[in-house]
This record gives structure tokens, C-alpha cells and sequence, in this order.
């Protein structure tokens, strides 16, 4: 009964820390009220935006933002661009996330198994980080897409590729140092099996920088997936990614500003969002962990 | 130290062998490799055709021991759209990135340090502010965005400078800046994170005590100190570089290796990306390689 009120206040305690800290950095509130909501307006941006979305307009082309009813104007085919925008968020997002996540799932028990046995997983996934790092990330991702083929899941499936090495990178390093600790020691000398160790001593001991990288990751792979798409590759039109509704609106760059501006600025306002939101986590979760 | 560096670029060769080989099997086994490497249009009689000029009937393994052949000696092929060797190619636009590199390196150490040093030495003031700012824009600023914000303004909006290509000095000023944008941030930042970590030691505290002027202190004791993580970053910096440098170059349509990559993925033309790749695990390989031994050089505490 005394544990579990004790757990309770620990859980409590921590809670408000963290809200506490939260009140202090009024940045990084408001970097995690914008994502908040941006990710609602991308969840229901189906429901907010017409059906026809995609369909052209040549009554209404190249309008200019503040127009009748069209707020950020309209592209070269009499599109809306607000509400494509919208549209975006939701493939930007869900880009991001699902991607970090993913490569998370490969990549952490991989680095863990590497870090926790050593041996020939180990001497490979080494190897395989030295390739990754003798290459620039664009490059293999593009390759990698170039010929998997076009399109949005085939995007994903790219950066996980590219992705999952440096998750298990941080996870074998942390895994590492955690393996030589005495509670870890002790578990294994009590008899705990390997996966016991995994999950309840050596997994709760990684997570934090774990969770750091993961954050500063999102941005990462948002910003690469309209890189990529804008370069032609990825996201198809009439998909509109933020990406490629960028490298849309180049050929009207003489005449249309607001084609390559807003959806580029959308863009770096999540990234700079989710950045913000990355730095201080790694402040408040833990102070050790440098770049 | 001959041991250390001869063993680094044989790790080297190692890395870029492997590559290759996941290059290689990448495209055979994603399905029919003519279908991948033949331009989009092609009729299906010459398909048949071009499966017997570039050999992909053979065996598997037979197909993989000729290609290591040929890589080995840099022959990677003609490029199916240019007809004509792609290591050529590819190494014509070699001047052209380093060109690009070079300038934005320049151009982020001259920014960046000084704006590092202000921002640690008047911590807290407005140059502070403002370095901190750059140094957070400049992570969430997408590169491709950046340059098509200055070609709107400085091309587009005021005439001032041509949007894209290579010549004198006025083309280059737009893609160095957008390059170096990226690598100014992270100067400024590790400048400013080392110089107040520098500051605080007590041998400043010291060098104070003794009565020497702030300027000396700065000079002979901080930065001297400071520049050993500066220089460490200037190594990975260069292979930082090459990786904006494949979008930037697109942008503003500037011919070198980014460049040539991205059109021949474009285009299919997989023996010039080959190469292109070989180039950049090289180029990757010596900036990493430089990186470390800087380090020894700058910190004579570390043993090569």
C-alpha cells in the first residue's frame, strides 16, 4: 500500500514538473500548442475542405492571396492553395511521425541486440553505420526511392530504409554503457531471462534519448520528405504534399509568389515547432544528453 | 599515424565496395533492371536489345563479378542518355561543387564564429539574441525554400542577381548564401556553446587575476582553446556541405555533382548515378578522414 501511494506522488511529482517547466519556456508552450494544432487541422482538413479539392478552376487561376474568398489565393490550375495546404499538413505529419516511429521499431531492438551481445549483429549494423555515414542522407534516400518508385508510401518505406541505422546507433551506444550497471548485472545473476533484461531494465534506461532523437528526428524526415518531393521524386501531383506544391509553383515564380512562399513557410514552421519542442525535452528529460 | 591513415582509407575502400555491392543488388532485384535503365519510351523489341548489349541475361553473379571489374578501373558504363563514359561525366561537375563548398564554407566560418564569440562574450544582449535566432531558423529553414526566398527577393522582386547558372561572381552569391545558411547556425552555435564553456574554466579566471586586458584574454587563451571543437566540426562540415549541396544545386540550377546526380535519377541513367555515388562515399571518406586527424593535430592529448 505505502509503494504504491509512493509511486503515485513520484508519478505526480513528475507530472508537475513538467508542467512547471513548460510554464517557465513559453517557447516551447507555444511550439507544442502550434503542433497541437496542426495536427487536429490535419486529422479533420478532410472534413473542412471540399471534395474538390484537385479539381481545376480556369475561371479563378493564379489569384492572388486575400482574394474573394480564396485566403492564400489560388495556384496555376484555379486551385485553392489554403485548402491545400491543409491537405498537406496531414502528408507531412503523417510522413513524419510514421516514419520516426517506424524506423524506431527496426532500428531500437536492432541496437539493443548489437549493444546488449556484441559479436557478428553487432560487426554488421558497425559496418552498415559506416556506410550510412560515408553518404549524404538525400543521396541515399533518393536513390533508395529513385528505385523503389514514386509515390507516398513508397516515400515512407524510403526513409525508414535510410532512417532505422541511426536509431540503432543510439540504442547500441546507450545499451552499451546500461549493460555494465549493477541493477542489470544483478537481474542477470538472479537468473532473468535475456528478454526480461531487455524490457525491464535496459529498454526504461534508453528511452529518454530515445524519445530526444526521435523529436528532433520528425522534423528531420518532414523537411526530407519535401526535399524529396520536391525534387520530383516522392509525392506525386496532384497529391498536395508541401513539397511538391513548391516545385509546382516554380514555373510561376516570376508571377505567383505565394505558390512557393506559404506552403515552404507552413513547412518551416512545423519543423521549426517540432525543433523547439525537441531542445527543450532534451532540457527537461534529461540535461546530459549534447548533440 | 602512416598506419592509422592507411588503415582509415582501407576501411574506406571497404565502405564504398559495400555500397556498390547494395547499389548493385538494389537494381537487379527490384525487378527487370532493362525496365529501370532504358528511358521511358523505349519499344519493347529494343528492350530485348539493350538486355543483350548491357548483359543483364546473364548470371547473376557473373553480371555482379563484371561490374566490380569495371568499378574497380572507374568505368562505370556509358550514361544511356549522353553516350559516353559516366565517370567522365560525373567528374566534369566535380570544379563546380567544390567550387560551390568552398565559397559557402568560407562564408559560414567568417559569419558564424564571430557572431558565436559576440553571442558568448555579451551573453544575454541583443547580438546574443539574434545568434540564437539564426542558429534555430537556420535547422528548420528547408534549403530548397531558402534559395527560392532569395531568388524571389534578390533575382525576381529587385533584379539584383541572375536565378540560376554558373558564371561570375553574381551567380554564385545566391547558392553560396543559401548553402552556408545550414552551416552558419551550427557555428554560431558551437562557438557560442564552447566559448562560454571555455570562459568559465579557471585559468580565464586566472589569466584575469594576473591583470591581462579582455582582448588578450579572448584572443590567446579562449579562442585558442575554443578552436579545437571548431576545427573537429570543420571536417564534418565539408561532408555536411556536399549533402546541401545536392539540393541547392537544383534550385539554382548549378551544374555540379548534386546536380548531375538528381537528373540522371530523373532520368534513369543509373551508370552515371553510380558513379556519382563512388564520388560522394570518396568525397565522404577524406572530409571524415581530414575531420579526425585535424582533431589529433589541433589536440595533441589524442592519440592517433
Amino acid at each position: 500500500m505505502v509503494a504504491t501511494a509512493q509511486t503515485l506522488d513520484g508519478a505526480r511529482t513528475r507530472q508537475n514538473r513538467f508542467v512547471r517547466a513548460l510554464l517557465r519556456d513559453p517557447w516551447a508552450m507555444m511550439a507544442i500548442l502550434f503542433l497541437v494544432v496542426v495536427t487536429v487541422v490535419a486529422l479533420v482538413s478532410p472534413l473542412i475542405v471540399p471534395d474538390d479539392v484537385n479539381s481545376p478552376d480556369f475561371g479563378a487561376r493564379l489569384l492572388p492571396p486575400l482574394s474573394d474568398g480564396h485566403i492564400a489565393g489560388t495556384d496555376q490550375l484555379g486551385r485553392d492553395v489554403w485548402d491545400r495546404m491543409l491537405l498537406g499538413a496531414r502528408i507531412s505529419l503523417f510522413v513524419g511521425f510514421v516514419t520516426v516511429l517506424c524506423a524506431a521499431l527496426v532500428g531500437v531492438p536492432i541496437g539493443m541486440l548489437a549493444g546488449y551481445f556484441g559479436g557478428w549483429i553487432d560487426t554488421i549494423l558497425m559496418r552498415l553505420v559506416d556506410v550510412q555515414l560515408s553518404f549524404p542522407f538525400i543521396l541515399l534516400a533518393l536513390t533508395i526511392n529513385a528505385i523503389l518508385g514514386l509515390g507516398l508510401r513508397n516515400i515512407i518505406i524510403t526513409l525508414i530504409i535510410a532512417g532505422w541505422i541511426e536509431y540503432a546507433r543510439v540504442a547500441r551506444g546507450e545499451t552499451l554503457v546500461v549493460r555494465e550497471r549493477e541493477f542489470v548485472q544483478a537481474a542477470h545473476l538472479n537468473g532473468a531471462g535475456s528478454g526480461r533484461i531487455f524490457l525491464r531494465h535496459v529498454f526504461p534506461n534508453i528511452i529518454t534519448p530515445l524519445i530526444v532523437i526521435g523529436t528532433l528526428q520528425v522534423a528531420r524526415f518532414i523537411i526530407a520528405e519535401a526535399s524529396i518531393s520536391f525534387l520530383g521524386f516522392g509525392v506525386q501531383p496532384p497529391t498536395p504534399a508541401w513539397g511538391s506544391m513548391v516545385s509546382e509553383g516554380l514555373d510561376y515564380i516570376f508571377s505567383a509568389w505565394w505558390l512557393i512562399t506559404l506552403p515552404g513557410l507552413a513547412l518551416a514552421l512545423v519543423a521549426l515547432a517540432v525543433n523547439i519542442t525537441g531542445d527543450w525535452l532534451r532540457d527537461t528529460l534529461d540535461p546530459r544528453i549534447t548533440e | 599515424m602512416k598506419a592509422y591513415v592507411f588503415g582509415r582509407l582501407v576501411s574506406g575502400a571497404i565502405v564504398v565496395f559495400l555500397a556498390l555491392t547494395a547499389v548493385f543488388f538494389m537494381l537487379r532485384l527490384s525487378g527487370d533492371p532493362v525496365l529501370l535503365f532504358a528511358p521511358m519510351d523505349t519499344a519493347r523489341t529494343d528492350l530485348e536489345q539493350i538486355r543483350e548489349r548491357m548483359g543483364f541475361d546473364d548470371p547473376l553473379a557473373v553480371q555482379y563479378v563484371r561490374f566490380m571489374t569495371d568499378a574497380v578501373q572507374g568505368d562505370f558504363g556509358d550514361s544511356t542518355r549522353e553516350r559516353r563514359p559516366a565517370t567522365e561525366i560525373v567528374l566534369e561537375r566535380l570544379p563546380a561543387t567544390l567550387q560551390l563548398g568552398g565559397v559557402a564554407l568560407l562564408i559560414s566560418i567568417v559569419v558564424g564564429i564571430p557572431l558565436g564569440i559576440v553571442s558568448a562574450t555579451r551573453h544575454g544582449s541583443g547580438w546574443d539574441t539574434l545568434a540564437r535566432i539564426i542558429a534555430v531558423a537556420g535547422q528548420a529553414v528547408p534549403g530548397f525554400w531558402l534559395g527560392l526566398l532569395l531568388i524571389l527577393l534578390f533575382s525576381v522582386r529587385l533584379g539584383w542577381l541572375p536565378t540560376s547558372g554558373r558564371g561570375g561572381l553574381e551567380h554564385i552569391i545566391l547558392p553560396a548564401i543559401t548553402l552556408a545558411a545550414l552551416s552558419t547556425a551550427r557555428y554560431a552555435r558551437l562557438t557560442r556553446s564552447t566559448m562560454l564553456d571555455v570562459l568559465g574554466q579557471d585559468y580565464i579566471r586566472t589569466a584575469k587575476a594576473k591583470g591581462l586586458g579582455g582582448q588578450v584574454i579572448l584572443w590567446r587563451h579562449a579562442l585558442k582553446n575554443a578552436s579545437i571543437s571548431l576545427i573537429t566540426m570543420t571536417g564534418l562540415e565539408i561532408g555536411r556541405l556536399i549533402e546541401g549541396a545536392v539540393i541547392v544545386e537544383q534550385v539554382f540550377a548549378w551544374p555540379g555533382m548534386g546536380r548531375v546526380t538528381v537528373q540522371a535519377l530523373l532520368n534513369r541513367d543509373f551508370a552515371v548515378v553510380m558513379a556519382a555515388v563512388v564520388l560522394f562515399a570518396i568525397m565522404y571518406t577524406l572530409a571524415n578522414l581530414l575531420a579526425d586527424l585535424a582533431y589529433g593535430w589541433a589536440n595533441p592529448q589524442v592519440r592517433l
